[in-house]
């Protein structure tokens, strides 16, 4: 117990000494907080829209102002001929193009079917499938409407007509910042405890440190606890920080309690940890830790759920996902920050992160039995 | 020596020590004793075996076969306890350049378990040893390389030892600094610790009370300095300078069979006579046109010994 303090009393002096390497600690995340926070967005606003319209009456006008007004939708241009709109699309000028056909007025006058052509620019596939779905609802709320006065016009009542109305719960806005601040949390503790403790045994053996502490009476367990240690506090700095900018600058919604958010991430960052520990038994030189820590670190963010859905990927990959320590903090911190879930709904996902810890440490203190030097 | 009677006075026992990495034999089926008190030196040239032998006892590297004993104990069982009767300062610089002096000796007192009233005062014994009580409080690394050792021999000796392994202590240090570690050395040894040291410089061997020159894993010789002189070599030591060194070492190398071997001490060279009369030496030289300063027998050194006891041994290992 002794020898853990006095190792964890020298682990602080040595990290508290390199400044420079604390400073870039600490604004490394605020940066990238910020670039998330902003720029990580899945919300689609204001795409450009080129529109040929051969109809050029007040119901097709009507038709375009649905779009406009829906927000998601602006006018790059209006174009006389369709080639036009190809144009457009080839040089990324606008994402979606749109032709209303000539006949397009007559044809709802006389209650007939009329089409009109949509254009999608799909090299990002994604933004493509929402923007997809939006033109179809808004087209279809035009149908409705003008099914409806169709109906009015031949005077009889219109049928009441099933509508979704959805709500959404947890995030009502929508928002893609308050789901990515939890995430971005999870992503730089990982990353910055990760490369903290990676260096840990590495560093020793660079510099011939480890040459020395082998011959004291220090078990390869009482060095791993004392290196552990001081980077539990960096730890909770990082998620203090990211707590403080999601919550006081991108004013998300914190729904739980922040007693249980720090309980359980004391779990997570221990499993981060005792993962750059054991990464570093196995590393001989700081380049070897650096790049085997990349090994490690995108997977999580790929696959914890971060980014994408973990119900969209394949089976097997489902599977593999279990083995992640991000994918279970991502669940419980979102599950604090958005839904206000308390210890009852994650302490399954806490122990086994705390699970985890523990076998990586007995691993990594297996490794140093072996060898330190 | 190596009777059975007196095993207490034995300090370091190794038997039939082998390790080998990857397929090369770095130390080869050793055995000796280190006597408790002695100044065991460990002599022999880079590559030979020196450090991997050291770090074995330490129980830095595990042994490949054979057994070591410190002070009774098995290094392949008992390493907690030779831990806290061993100091160890290796070849490379091993405390942290990132704490000072005062940090480096207070952590390494606490891991070795010294409690706080030992520890302020084994500090203050290992700052004033190494003279850097007034720098205490720099950084380590701003320290010149003479400090360093001293403060590493200190944090070596904190818990008191009664063995202390040093691996080439003065690698690297200016000759009155590698003196003045010397008598840190000798205080130590007379304060009744044995001290194992590994060196390639002939005059510190010299310092010791025994020797074992060791070369390619092996060991070749081991007995005292005086000793090994007076054994070692039958022929005299015939001590050549010459203004044109260079030539007057390769004229004489051409006739070794009837001068001897010679070999090269700076700018001077040892010929290990075995003729009769040593003006034929000089009359040869001044025949091949070179001018002779002085010309005449000297007490041999370690490093005659060394020379002598190294050639005849990768003779017959060339043969084999």
């Amino acid at each position: 117990m002794n020898r853990i303090y006095f190792i964890a009393w020298k682990e602080f002096i040595q990290l508290l000494r390199d400044r420079r390497t604390l400073g870039l600690m600490l604004i490394a995340p605020a940066i990238q907080l910020v670039v998330f926070g902003y720029v990580a967005t899945t919300e689609v606003k204001k795409n450009k829209m080129v529109v040929c319209d051969y109809s050029r009456t007040p119901d097709s006008r009507h038709f375009t102002d649905g779009f406009l007004s829906s927000g998601y939708f602006e006018i790059y241009d209006y174009v006389t001929d369709d080639s036009e709109i190809d144009r457009c699309l080839d040089r990324g000028k606008a994402v979606v193009g749109i032709i209303i056909p000539p006949d397009f007025s007559r044809n709802i006058k006389r209650g007939k079917e009329t089409s009109v052509g949509i254009y999608i620019d799909g090299t990002n596939s994604n933004l493509a499938m929402i923007l997809a779905g939006y033109l179809r609802m808004i087209t279809n709320q035009y149908s409705r409407k003008i099914s409806i006065n169709y109906i009015k016009g031949l005077g009889i009542d219109p049928p009441d007509l099933v509508e979704s109305r959805s709500r959404v719960w947890f995030n009502e806005e929508l928002k893609s910042v308050n789901f990515m601040v939890p995430g971005v949390m999870a992503m730089l503790t990982l990353m910055l405890l990760l490369n903290l403790t990676a260096l840990g045994i590495v560093r020793e053996r660079e510099r011939g440190t480890a040459e020395q502490l082998s011959v004291t009476p220090i078990k390869p367990l009482e060095l791993i606890m004392g290196k552990i240690v001081p980077p539990v506090f960096i730890g909770y700095l990082i998620i203090t920080l990211v707590m403080v900018v999601g919550l006081v600058w991108f004013n998300i919604g914190f729904a739980g309690s922040v007693l249980l958010l720090y309980l359980f991430a004391l779990f997570f960052i221990i499993a981060a940890l005792s993962a750059g520990l054991l990464i570093s038994t196995f590393s001989q030189t700081a380049d070897q830790a650096m790049w085997t820590n990349q090994v490690f670190v995108i997977p999580n963010i790929l696959l914890s759920g971060f980014i994408f859905p973990i119900s969209n990927m394949p089976e097997p990959i489902q599977l593999a996902t279990y083995f992640l320590p991000m994918r279970y903090f991502l669940q419980i911190i979102r599950g604090i920050f958005m839904r206000g879930a308390g210890f009852a709904q994650h302490w399954d996902e806490a122990l086994i992160l705390l699970l985890w810890g523990v076998v990586v440490i007995f691993l990594a203190s297996m490794r140093l039995k072996k060898r330190l030097v | 020596m190596r009777n059975k009677s007196d095993s207490s006075d034995i300090a370091v026992s190794v038997r039939n020590m082998t390790k080998k990495f990857d397929g090369f034999t770095a130390v080869d089926n050793i055995s000796f004793d280190v006597r408790r008190g002695e100044i065991f030196g460990f002599l022999g040239p880079n590559g030979a075996g020196k450090s991997t032998t050291i770090r074995i006892l330490c129980g830095i590297i595990d042994i490949t076969s054979g057994e070591g004993l410190i002070d009774g104990h098995s290094i392949l069982k008992d390493q907690d306890k030779i831990k806290r009767i061993t100091g160890y300062m290796s070849q490379k610089f091993s405390l942290y350049e990132d704490l000072t002096p005062y940090e480096n000796l207070e952590f390494y007192g606490g891991v070795y378990g010294l409690d706080s009233r030992t520890r302020r005062s084994r500090i203050e014994w290992a700052l004033n040893m190494s003279d850097l009580a007034e720098r205490s409080d720099d950084l380590t690394s701003d320290l010149p390389v003479g400090y360093k050792q001293r403060l590493a021999l200190g944090a070596s000796l904190l818990h008191e030892p009664s063995i202390l392994f040093l691996d080439e202590p003065t690698a690297g240090v200016d000759p009155s600094s590698r003196r003045s570690f010397w008598d840190l050395i000798y205080r130590q040894a007379q304060s009744g610790v044995t001290v194992f040291v590994t060196t390639h410089y002939m005059d510190e061997a010299e310092h010791c009370d025994r020797i074992a020159f060791i070369d390619s894993g092996k060991l070749i010789r081991l007995d005292s300095p005086g000793t090994l002189k007076r054994a070692d070599l039958r022929e005299d030591i015939i001590e050549i300078m010459a203004d044109d060194w260079m030539k007057a070492f390769n004229a004489l190398r051409e006739k070794k069979e009837s001068f001897g071997e010679v070999s090269l001490f700076g700018t001077r060279i040892h010929l290990r006579f075995t003729g009769d009369d040593f003006g034929d030496i000089e009359s040869y030289l001044i025949g091949n046109n070179i001018h002779v300063e002085s010309i005449r027998p000297v007490p041999p050194s370690l490093e005659d010994v060394f020379v002598a006891l190294l050639n005849p041994y990768k003779n017959t290992e060339a043969s084999s």
